[in-house]
């Protein structure tokens, strides 16, 4: 009983911390990208560099929620070039905010995108 | 009986914890199958660093089955998201009952692990702890490395060799020591492992999240 006693104290511990803290690589409005590239006028296609794309296996919530998204029509996943490329339907985008949501909701680290 | 019991169990989490949390509202399955213990987890991670899991463990004796079922919450402490590495700290903590013994008691375990793994490399280091109400202590220290023998990208089939050196403690005396090398495949949402240890048992892991 004391052991479990220790373990259930140091889980409500943690998990208090955590919910004042979470992990601060991921906090999703923090990051500046750098906008300069950017046209934000109907671009049919962003291009968006990703920090700690390494493993498909691991990459795959970036996948998965952007196809979610009813404004993006294909998305391709490139870990050479540590890329995401989105091609959106016709008269459609996702901010840069949306984009970046979803890219550090998987647990990664948004640097830049560029729209085409 | 229950030394063999103990370590089989904590074993069987060893790997099934070995993607403890995955994207935000995703479901992950993962598996542990060995000739004599099987361990099932459903995890469910409602942020990048927070999941909790259901586990249920069936271990088979000479003479009879024995289960152990635990609640657990996991948690993405750190990540460092690299320009070609990613590293992570995560810890692990459960609660559960067993009937390890005579009689269905309590039992809890927590761990700690750190990885590091860029496209061509990988590391694992993890401290895991098992006790029970009657104060039976199991101590785990587990190393991995592993190497991918070609650099896949995205949609191709992904392989990985790696050794994993393994320590149990039973009441902080020295235990045993396993080494067990791995072949790892993955391709897109599923991974399986298949190992065979020094000491002549088979290991199979999978994990599946979507």
């Amino acid at each position: 009983m004391k052991n479990l006693f220790i373990y259930l104290s140091v889980f409500l511990f943690s998990f208090m911390t955590w919910a004042d803290n979470p992990p601060k690589d991921h906090e999703p409005h923090k990051q500046k990208p750098s906008v300069e590239s950017v046209k934000t006028v109907n671009p049919e296609k962003a291009l968006v560099k990703v920090n700690g794309m390494v493993c498909s296996f691991c990459a795959q919530g970036i996948e998965k929620n952007f196809r979610k998204k009813d404004e993006v029509k294909e998305v391709s996943v490139d870990l050479d070039n540590m890329l995401v490329t989105l091609n959106f339907k016709k008269g459609k985008s996702l901010s840069q905010r949306q984009i970046q949501e979803v890219i550090e909701g998987a647990g990664f680290k948004f640097m830049e995108m560029q729209h085409e | 009986m229950k030394l063999f019991v103990f370590i089989s169990l904590l074993v069987a989490v060893q790997y099934a914890q070995a993607h403890p949390v995955s994207f935000e509202d995703s479901v992950g399955i993962m598996g542990y199958h060995a000739p004599k213990v099987s361990h099932m987890q459903v995890n469910y991670s409602w942020r990048h660093w927070f999941a909790t899991g259901v586990h249920h463990f069936s271990l088979r004796t000479q003479d009879e089955m024995k289960s152990m079922n635990l609640i657990s919450t996991n948690f993405l402490v750190k990540r460092w998201n690299g320009s070609s590495y990613q590293a992570n700290i995560y810890t692990n903590l459960a609660v559960g009952m067993s009937d390890l013994s005579q009689e269905s008691r309590p039992l809890g375990m927590g761990s700690v692990q750190f990885d590091i793994e860029d496209r061509k490399y990988y590391f694992l280091a993890k401290y895991s702890r098992l006790a029970s109400e009657a104060s039976e202590e199991l101590t785990q220290i587990t190393l991995r490395a592993g190497v991918a023998p070609y650099v896949a990208n995205f949609n191709d089939i992904h392989s990985w060799i790696i050794i994993e050196w393994q320590s149990n403690l039973f009441l902080a005396q020295d235990l045993d020591v396993d080494i067990t090398p791995y072949l790892r495949v993955f391709y897109k949402n599923v991974l399986f492992e298949i190992g065979h240890s020094l000491d002549g048992h088979m290991r199979f892991n999978f994990i599946s999240h979507f």
